[in-house]
């Protein structure tokens, strides 16, 4: 999977970055079949992720048509990262809205790359 | 590699290097230094950030690499070592044969010299508790320019070197002098019990002021190991090893890092709950503390802001050029420190990347600005030395006091010096070293 960016990667936010890194270290077997776009608010950080056929795109900011919007602290999300994706959900730590099954593909895509080898 | 550092300081050769074996060796080579008026340059690993070991004046540089010896005395909780051990060596050493004590240790590399950092007045990871490094020493043994050997401290008197009082206080004329006094070939340095349960946060901040709100709560608590913490470039270069980086707007101003330690998990959640108690109604200026722990998990190469000794090298990548002005200065204005600072790195072109830690529990603080640069462009050597100078005379401003201060910044601090005190240094460096042999140039002292 090629991780773009529109901007300089040096102009990504610290989530962007973390994002960007999750993938490029662990997300290169990752196969996305149907294009979708995630917001995430994490504390007082947000970015958009759009994924599509060979690509996940990665910008600052919620920006463009986004088909679900992931909000919660940057711990909860940082824990999708270091933990089990479906916990902070099912805890009801993170507010989503939008379409819930961008969401499980968002999840599943973090479950595969949590459990991808290098 | 004797002949320069990672820094900007201009590089000079010696004439003769040598490698002493034992404390007899080394006096029977400053012996014969004396009686040749033969600049002696004493070198432990040479990676000061400040161009100490530069032999300026040619000379003879001592290399201390084969003095290695470290004895270890639990009962009184201290270890005597030789200028050649390591961090790394330490850490190896005490965790397989004294476990139940620990030293602290600095966001240095592994192969830094453990005696070094504490006479030049260093800042490790139990700063924040106890203070510069020099507060860890209990005794020194020194070869005087004219070969005699003192010991100073307890050991002075004592078979033991159990704590530097009571007798009058001789350590202080070998901390902080650059070897410019002498050369330490002993150093007796405090050890703490290490305590089986620890934990480290990470906490974003959205302002300096915010950070420093944190900062200063935490340090008045007495709960806490580490309060320390970087600007967020340094975050952004832990990701980015090359190409230019830039704030963006929602990106936090700094990322503090606060550890704990204790007897009992039960000890280590009542002092994540003060942790967390005094964020919670800072929700708008700080995210939430994340344990550094699930951070290692995704990325394991976090362990470099969390596992001391460390090695930044990511901060190398970008040219292999490395500087910095640190200093020691009071609380109230390390906001405008930290502020300015970033400032002046901004204008000169070079991202503003800070170190600050909270020293002896909230007594002061330090703001370290680093610097890394391409090495082989002259150009941007000379700016950075434009840079270094503005940024010294500014945290002077401020009541900051740079340590390690390469020979060029020294005048400028006297200059605002107390003249007394100048007149006492100059008088004592005369006594001991009359014919200024020991690391001419530096501190501005012939």
């Amino acid at each position: 999977m090629e991780i773009i960016s529109p901007s300089e990667p040096g102009k990504l936010n610290i989530l962007a970055l973390i994002i960007r890194e999750l993938f490029l270290k662990k997300g290169k077997g990752i196969n996305v079949k149907k294009n979708f776009s995630v917001g995430i608010k994490a504390g007082k950080m947000s970015s958009t992720l759009t994924f599509g056929e060979g690509y996940l795109e990665i910008k600052n900011g919620i920006s463009g048509k986004i088909n679900c919007l992931i909000e919660g602290s940057l711990g909860t999300f940082l824990s999708l990262t270091s933990k089990n994706p479906f916990f902070p959900f099912l805890r009801g730590k993170l507010k989503i809205r939008g379409n819930p099954v961008a969401l499980f593909r968002f999840l599943k895509i973090i479950n595969s790359v949590l459990r991808s080898e290098k | 590699m004797y002949s320069h550092d990672m820094t900007e300081n201009e590089p000079s050769m010696p004439d003769i290097v040598v490698l002493p074996e034992n404390l007899e060796e080394v006096v029977e080579i400053v012996k014969i230094a004396n009686e040749f008026r033969t600049p002696l340059i004493p070198f432990a690993t040479g990676n000061n950030v400040g161009g100490l070991t530069i032999p300026e004046r040619g000379g003879i540089v001592m290399d201390m690499k084969r003095m290695k010896k470290i004895e270890v005395d639990e009962e009184d909780m201290y270890m005597v070592v030789e200028p050649g051990i390591t961090f790394g060596e330490l850490k190896a050493y005490l965790d397989e044969n004294h476990p139940s004590l620990i030293y602290s240790y600095p966001l240095a590399p592994p192969y830094t010299s453990v005696l070094a950092n504490a006479i030049l007045d260093g800042l490790n990871n139990l700063s924040t508790r106890y203070g510069a490094m020099s507060e860890w020493i209990q005794g020194l043994e020194v070869v005087l320019p004219d070969g005699t050997v003192a010991r100073t401290g307890g050991n002075a008197v004592s078979e033991s070197w159990f704590s530097r009082a009571p007798l009058p206080d001789l350590c202080g004329l070998f901390i902080s002098w650059q070897g410019t006094t002498g050369i330490v070939t002993k150093g007796a340095l405090m050890l703490i019990p290490a305590l089986p349960f620890r934990k480290r946060f990470l906490i974003l901040t959205y302002t300096y002021s915010s950070a420093y709100h944190l900062i200063m709560k935490y340090s008045r608590m007495r709960a806490f190991d580490e309060i320390a913490g970087f600007s967020w470039v340094a975050g952004k270069m832990f990701f980015l090893r090359e190409g230019t980086i830039e704030k963006s707007e929602d990106d936090p101003e700094f990322m503090l890092f606060v550890e704990m330690s204790g007897n009992s998990e039960e000890e280590i959640k009542a002092k994540e709950k003060l942790l967390k108690g005094v964020i919670k109604d800072m929700k708008d200026e700080v995210e939430e503390p994340l344990d550094v722990e699930d951070m290692v998990k995704t990325f394991p190469e976090y362990s470099k802001f969390s596992e001391f000794p460390t090695t930044l090298d990511f901060l190398l990548d970008r040219g292999g050029g490395l500087t910095w002005i640190g200093s020691y200065g009071p609380n109230k204005k390390w906001v405008e420190g930290a502020e300015g600072g970033s400032k002046i790195l901004e204008r000169y072109g070079f991202p503003p990347l800070l170190v600050a830690r909270s020293m002896k529990e909230g007594h002061y603080q330090v703001l370290r600005f680093i610097v890394p640069f391409k090495r082989q462009d002259k150009k941007e050597k000379r700016r950075v030395r434009e840079c270094l100078k503005d940024l010294s005379q500014f945290l002077l401003d401020k009541g900051y006091i740079p340590y390690k201060m390469p020979s060029w910044l020294a005048p400028v601090v006297w200059e605002r010096i107390d003249k007394g005190y100048l007149q006492l240094l100059k008088k004592i460096k005369m006594a001991i070293d009359p014919h200024g042999i020991m690391n001419p140039g530096k501190l501005g002292l012939g």
